[in-house]
């Protein structure tokens, strides 16, 4: 089956766009996971409580945990569903991102907070993105 | 299930597949712009990445064309 399929008049504008949510959602993931302990550690740099960064990234997989357990009552929800459930999150991740960039600069609870939330918001289209490819099972 | 709801799942993995290297790629991305993000804007370029990638994530799925119930959704 050529791939060149996925970009014929039917299936092309579902292709892109979910290459699109794929992108930024895995931009959005390892964002969080591999360039924020980088900016912590900056923000810890000349305090006492160094250690405190790696309880809050053990916290962080904690939540991305509980998130992936939590996906498929949101994705099953008749209220949501995987559209509705792919858009409030990425919609709660433009928010709090937002509010990190008004509030959380410099402010290490607030920061911990929001990045808690996108992290959150983003395990669960994580697991939405998965199943947006299998729609029809 | 019909052969066309088979043929189309098919075609969805191998969309998962090309999808998924669009994912990696942004590893790459990220690569680029590591050390640099954490000065731009304020210190805040990287939040404000997260928040253009998350419009771009909303817009892309607010305009799919099919819901989650396989039906065309009323224009």
């Amino acid at each position: 089956m050529p791939m060149t399929e996925l970009f014929n008049e039917k299936y092309k504008g579902t292709t892109v766009r979910i290459m699109f949510a794929w992108l930024s959602d895995y931009f959005i993931y390892y964002g969080v996971t591999l360039i924020f302990p980088t900016i912590l550690k900056s923000l810890l740099v000349n305090s006492k409580i160094q250690g405190i960064m790696y309880f809050y990234l053990g916290a962080l997989a904690l939540l991305e945990m509980a998130a992936n357990g939590a996906a498929p009552f949101i994705l099953n929800h008749p209220l949501l569903g995987f559209k509705k459930g792919f858009f409030y999150c990425f919609l709660f991740t433009l928010i709090c991102s937002l509010l990190i960039v008004i509030v959380g600069n410099g402010n290490l609870f607030a920061l911990f907070f929001f990045i808690a939330i996108i992290k959150i918001a983003n395990s669960l289209t994580g697991m939405v993105t998965h199943s947006l490819l299998s729609f029809s099972t | 299930v019909s052969t066309a709801e088979l043929y189309e799942t098919l075609l969805r993995s191998q969309a998962e597949g090309m999808c998924a290297i669009l994912g990696r790629t942004s590893i790459a991305f990220l690569g680029f712009i590591d050390l640099p993000a954490l000065h731009w804007l304020n210190g805040n370029g990287l939040y404000v990445l997260f928040a253009l990638m998350s419009a771009v994530g909303i817009y892309a799925t607010a305009s799919i064309p099919y819901n989650e119930k396989r039906t065309p959704l009323a224009k």
